[in-house]
Formats: C-alpha cells, structure tokens, sequence
C-alpha cells in the first residue's frame, strides 16, 4: 500500500467522517418518510374526525329544520345554529383541501357541495316557518330534499372516512417500520464508524511503528558506517527520512572511502619516501662499508712492507751491535774503534731509532684504522647489556692509572641497555680512558658516569654520560673532535686520535647518538644514547661483512696459546 | 727405519719477510733445512715432487709456513689443494700471514690449517712470533 503517512491520518480521520455522513444522509431520507407518515396519519385523523362532526351537524341542522317547520317552535333552532358555526369551521378546512390541490380534494368539494344544498334547503325552510308559511315548508319536509342532501353527504364522507382509514392504517406501517430503520442506522453508523476507526488506527500505528523501527536501525547503522537494511517498497514519509538516511550514508561512506583513499596514498607516499630514504642510508652504509673495506685492505698492503721496514732496521740495530763487538778486538786500531763506535752510536742508532719510531707511529695509524673498519663490520649480537657491569669492569681495568693520576671514579645507577656487548664495553673504554687522560694536573680529578632514560620516537633511550673536570675543550676544537687523527693534546697521552671516531662509529650502528659538552678548562662531559629497548627502527645494525667473527680466533698470540707456547 | 729430520717450507713472495723469518727462526734455535718458495704454484710442485722439484728426496718429512698474499696461487688455495689430497693431508700447515682478517683466519682454521700466526709489525713481536714458531715447531710430532 502506497500511502504517505499523511494521507493515513486523514484517511483516518475521513473515513468515519464519510461513514457517519452516509448514515446521516440514509438517517435523514428514513426520517422524512417516518415525519411524512407521521403527519399523513393525523391528517387522516383528523379527516375522519371532522367528517364525523360535519355528518353530525348535517343531521342536526336537517332534524332542527325538520322540527321548527313541524311545530314552529323556535327551540329547534338552537342545536342547528350551533352546528352551524362548527360546519363552517369543517367546511372551512376542506376548502383549504380543494384549494391545495389535495388528493381527497374533489370528494372535499362534492362534500362542500353536498352541505351546501343542505344548508339551502334548511335556509329555505326556516325562511317559510318564520313567514308563516308553514305548509310550505312541511311540504317541503315531507319532500325529504334535506334528507336527500343528508344522505348525499354521509354518503360521501363515508367514503371519505374509509378511504382514510385504510390511508391511515398505511401510514401507520410506515411509521413504525421507519423508527425501526433510524435506530438501526443511529446504532449500525455508530458502530462502524468507532470500528473503521479503531481499524484505521491500528494499522496506522504499525505501519509508523514499522517505519520507525527501520529508521532507528539505519541511523545507528549510519553511525557505525555499517550496511543498512534493504529498502522497502512503502512510499511516505519514513521512507523519505530513509532515503535522506541513505543517501547520508552514502555520502558518510563516500567521504570515508575517500579518507580512507587519501590516507593510503600518503601513507603510500610516506612509504615511497621512506624506502627512499632507506635506500639513501643503504648506499650509505655501504659505501661507508666500502670505505672501511678500503681502509681495511690499504692497511694490510701498508703493513707487508713495515714488517719489512721494521724488521731490517732491528736488523741494522742488531748488526751494528755485532760491529761493535767486532770493533772492539784489540787488533782493531783504537783510533778506527773510537770513529767506527761514534758513528755507529751517534749517527746510525739515532737514524734507526727515527726510522723505528715512525713505523711505530705508522704502525699504530694502521692498527688503529683496522681497528675502525671492523668496528664497523663486526656483526653484532644484539640484547639486553648490563652497562652497569661492563662499566664495573671498564674502571676496574683502569684503577691503575686512575690511582696514578689521583682521580675519583664515581659510577651512578647505570641502566641496561639494549646492542652488543663487546662493542657497548669499546665505548665506555674508549669514553673513561679518554677521561682519565685528559685530566688537569692543577686539581684532583673527578670523574662521573650515570646515566638517564628517555624516550625517542615510541621506543625507550638511555643516554649515559661520562662527565670529568678535565682541561675541556674549546668551542672550536668540539667540531674536529669526532673526526680521524685529530688529538688536541698528544703530549698527554699515547693514542692515534681515532677513539672518538671508533665510539661514534658504534653508537651510529646502534642507532644511538653522541655529542659533548665541554668548556676549556672547566670540564667536559660526553653523552651517549643508546636504545633501551629492540624495535625495528633500533635494532642495531647487525648485517655482518664478516660473518662469526667472534667465533675466530685471530691474532698471533691467541693462536700460539692454542699448542701452549708462551711468551 | 731412520727418521728423516724435519724439512721446513716457506712460500713468501716478499724477500725480506722471507729473510727476516729464517733469519729469527735460525736465531731461535731452529736447525732443521729452510727451503724457500716465492709462489703458491712452486710450493704444490714442491710438495707433490714435480716440476723443478721432481727430483727432491721425496721421504723427507716436511712442514709448510705459508703467506696469504703470494703471486700465481695464493696459500690458502695451497692450503686447500694440500688438506683435499689423501696423499698430503697429513703434513701440518702454519700460516703466516700479515692479514689478522677473521675471515680468512676463519677460513684457514675450516680448511685445516694447524696454525695461523699473524705477522705483526711490532719488531719485538714479530720475533716473539718467530720464536713461537720455533718452538711450535719442536714440539710438534710427524708422523713418519
């Protein structure tokens, strides 16, 4: 049913309406036949009534002119004038019947007439008895003309009496068969009507109960972006609303998807850039890895011929030793021994020791850039490193020249971190040793490690410190500080200038960072941060040039301990 | 049966490692015969008696000190080809080398090499390392 809401209420509302005004009409057409059967039935009444008293007067007035010429005593005139006026009145009424064109109007008139000849006869003879012409007038009662004009006239109103008897008897059929019709129509129009409404608004009810319910469900599938219930095929205003619902949700889900499309894409693009930005680090990483490989192979090409440098000039060493003793036998004139001695003494010891000493050094640039290029190709075994004990270990190492130097080592609460162990314990070496050479002879050393926690990103950082109140450095020294061969007081300290670069080279691979604060002769600080915690943005980087290398054994005296030599 | 005292061959193609190696050896005691090879290739010839070592005394016991880094075959590929024969598995391998490179120590210790002693710089050391080497070398049993 195809009906809005709306046109349900007035239906509603017009239906009983119509019902009730049937009714009425039916009522009011039922009622007119009942009024008119009414009013025919008194009419009758009435009809029969007057003809009675119009029959009575007739007689009256006949006998009393009868009378009065017999025995010319007035007294019989006094019935017949009073009938008289009651005839006229009769005769009156009739005469409205034959001028409205009535049904019984022409026995009404022929009534009228036949009165009226009787009126004419008594006239007449009261006229010849008052005169005194009394034979005249019994001649004209023994005539009978008034009893012929009486008959006439009782003969016409009996016909008129039983004509509206049997009218009457009609009418009052109808009468009481159209009272019953009213009360039917009064009670049937009545029930109908309360029934249709009652119907209407049942079905009213469901139908918006229905529609309600859909709408209801729809809005809140609406709120959650969920499929919404098939349509039905009604057509009011619910389905308006739902179809208002819909095409919200239509456009809610547009919108979404739209979103949704919006965020891929930038997630999308983020990626891009992302794996750009990996694949810059990767070209990176393997070209600082290619860097170190070179390092690593040029170091080893440099050290075959040190070996040999160092070698002959121990061998120079060793010679000019055999020299001396060769010299020293007395055959050997004293002045060539004292010439060969001071030159061997003076001139060629002084020119081995230089040569020696920069094989030394050459030496140690070497070892120390090896030293870098594994640190950045050693493959790490990544987890939970108890800094605090390798921290322990680290200082416990250097009491020595802590004692030497009259420093105080002070280790706070160190917090685990999470990379290699070996590599982490090379930080802190490098870091405390560092430290502890740089400190200022003018006042006792100081020297504090600790450590705090922090957060980058969504993952867990902890940044160490080794601070001391050494000589510091300057503003500008800072930026060369992390750079290869730089050493800013080598008088202090044995060393090739690589620690620094050899930490920040770890801490790089751990992900971490490393910067310092320092202030000349004040003191300087060195900050370490290093993932507390793996995630895949910190895991540190354990892509291995070298695979198992902790597994090796290398060196030369750790492969001599292996058959027991020593040293 | 007599024992044939132990030969010892060096495969060094830089002269005065070479040198400076026999040199210290003989200094550390060690008398046994030094021969010396300057390439992978000669060494092979020199173990398998062929080539211009066909006619050595092929009952003699021998020990190999090899370097990495030599010209034609380099000694791990002598290392290889020696450990893979059943003929020449037997005869221990020393490698002395200037690479401290764990690779290739790894990979010497894999194909079966005895011993792997980095050459170091440091004079004292490298004589300690000789030396080392020395005494490996009389504790060492071969069989006959």
């Amino acid at each position: 049913m195809r009906l809005t809401i709306f046109k349900k209420v007035l239906l509603l509302a017009a239906l009983p309406l119509a019902f009730q005004l049937a009714f009425l009409m039916l009522l009011h057409q039922v009622e007119q036949v009942h009024a008119r059967a009414g009013q025919n039935i008194a009419w009758s009444r009435d009809a029969i009534e007057q003809g009675g008293r119009l029959l009575h007067s007739a007689v009256v007035s006949e006998l009393g002119a009868s009378g009065y010429a017999i025995t010319a005593d007035p007294a019989f005139i006094l019935p017949f004038q009073r009938s008289a006026n009651e005839s006229r009145e009769v005769l009156d009424r009739l005469s409205k019947l034959v001028e409205g064109g009535h049904a019984q109007a022409g026995r009404a008139r022929e009534i009228i007439a036949s009165s009226q000849r009787l009126d004419q006869w008594s006239d007449e003879v009261r006229r010849l008895t008052r005169a005194g012409q009394v034979d005249a007038a019994r001649r004209m009662v023994r005539e009978g003309g008034g009893k012929i004009a009486t008959d006439e006239l009782r003969r016409h109103i009996d016909e008129l009496v039983q004509i509206e008897t049997a009218k009457l008897a009609a009418n009052q059929a109808t009468f009481a068969r159209t009272g019953r019709q009213m009360n039917c129509i009064l009670w049937g129009g009545g029930l109908t009507s309360l029934g249709g409404t009652l119907l209407l608004g049942i079905v009213l009810a469901r139908s918006i109960r229905g529609g309600m319910e859909t709408l209801v469900q729809n809005a809140r599938a609406l709120l959650s972006l969920e499929p919404m219930i098939p349509r039905k095929s009604d057509r009011n205003e619910f389905s308006e609303v739902d179809q208002t619902l819909r095409q919200m949700g239509q456009a809610l889900r547009d919108a979404d998807r739209k979103q949704r499309e919006y965020t891929a894409s930038l997630e999308r693009e983020v990626a891009g850039r992302t794996n750009q930005l990996q694949q810059t680090n990767l070209a990176l990483e393997s070209q600082m890895q290619e860097n170190e490989l070179f390092g690593y192979s040029v170091s080893h090409d440099l050290r075959s011929p040190l070996v040999n440098l160092q070698g002959f000039s121990r061998e120079l060493d060793l010679l000019s030793h055999d020299v001396m003793t060769m010299i020293a036998d007395p055959r050997v004139p004293a002045e060539i021994q004292a010439r060969v001695r001071e030159t061997i003494e003076a001139d060629m010891t002084k020119s081995i020791h230089f040569i020696q000493g920069a094989v030394t050094r050459l030496s140690g640039i070497i070892d120390a850039l090896l030293r870098l290029s594994r640190a950045g190709r050693v493959e790490y075994q990544a987890r939970s490193v108890d800094v605090q004990t390798i921290v322990t270990r680290v200082v416990e190492t250097l009491d020595g020249t802590a004692l030497q130097r009259g420093a105080d080592i002070s280790v706070g609460t160190l917090t685990p971190a999470y990379g290699d162990a070996q590599a982490i314990e090379q930080i802190f070496a490098n870091l405390i040793g560092n430290a502890l050479n740089y400190l200022d002879a003018a006042r006792p050393g100081r020297i504090e490690i600790g450590c705090r926690e922090s957060r980058v990103g969504d993952r867990p950082a902890i940044t160490y410190y080794v601070g001391d109140n050494g000589k510091g450095i300057s503003a500008q020294n800072k930026a060369k500080l992390f750079h290869s061969f730089k050493r800013f007081n080598p008088e202090l300290a044995p060393g090739e200038g690589m620690g620094l670069l050899l930490v920040r080279r770890i801490v790089e691979r751990h992900g971490g960072k490393i910067w310092i604060e320092s202030e000349a002769e004040v003191g300087t600080t060195l900050f370490v941060q290093l993932p507390g915690a793996p995630t895949s943005a910190s895991e540190p980087d354990t892509s291995p040039l070298i695979p198992n290398e902790r597994n090796c054994v290398h060196g030369s005296s750790t492969a001599f301990d292996l058959v027991g030599g020593r040293r | 049966m007599e024992v044939q005292p132990l030969l010892i061959l060096l495969a060094e193609d830089d002269d005065g490692h070479a040198l400076l190696i026999q040199r210290n050896l003989e200094r550390a005691g060690i008398a046994n015969q030094i021969v010396r090879v300057s390439n992978g290739q000669e060494a092979i010839d020199f173990v398998h008696c062929q080539g211009r070592h066909a006619t050595r005394n092929a009952d003699r016991p021998l020990l190999l000190v090899l370097d990495i880094n030599m010209p034609r075959l380099d000694g791990i590929e002598v290392l290889r080809q020696v450990k893979a024969d059943e003929s020449t598995t037997h005869i221990p391998v020393i490698m002395l080398t200037t690479t401290d490179d764990p690779r290739e120590v790894q990979r010497c210790y894999e194909l079966g090499c005895n011993v792997y002693v980095t050459k170091p710089v440091d004079y004292d050391a490298f004589v300690d390392a000789v030396r080392r080497l020395g005494m490996l070398l009389q504790i060492v049993k071969v069989p006959i």
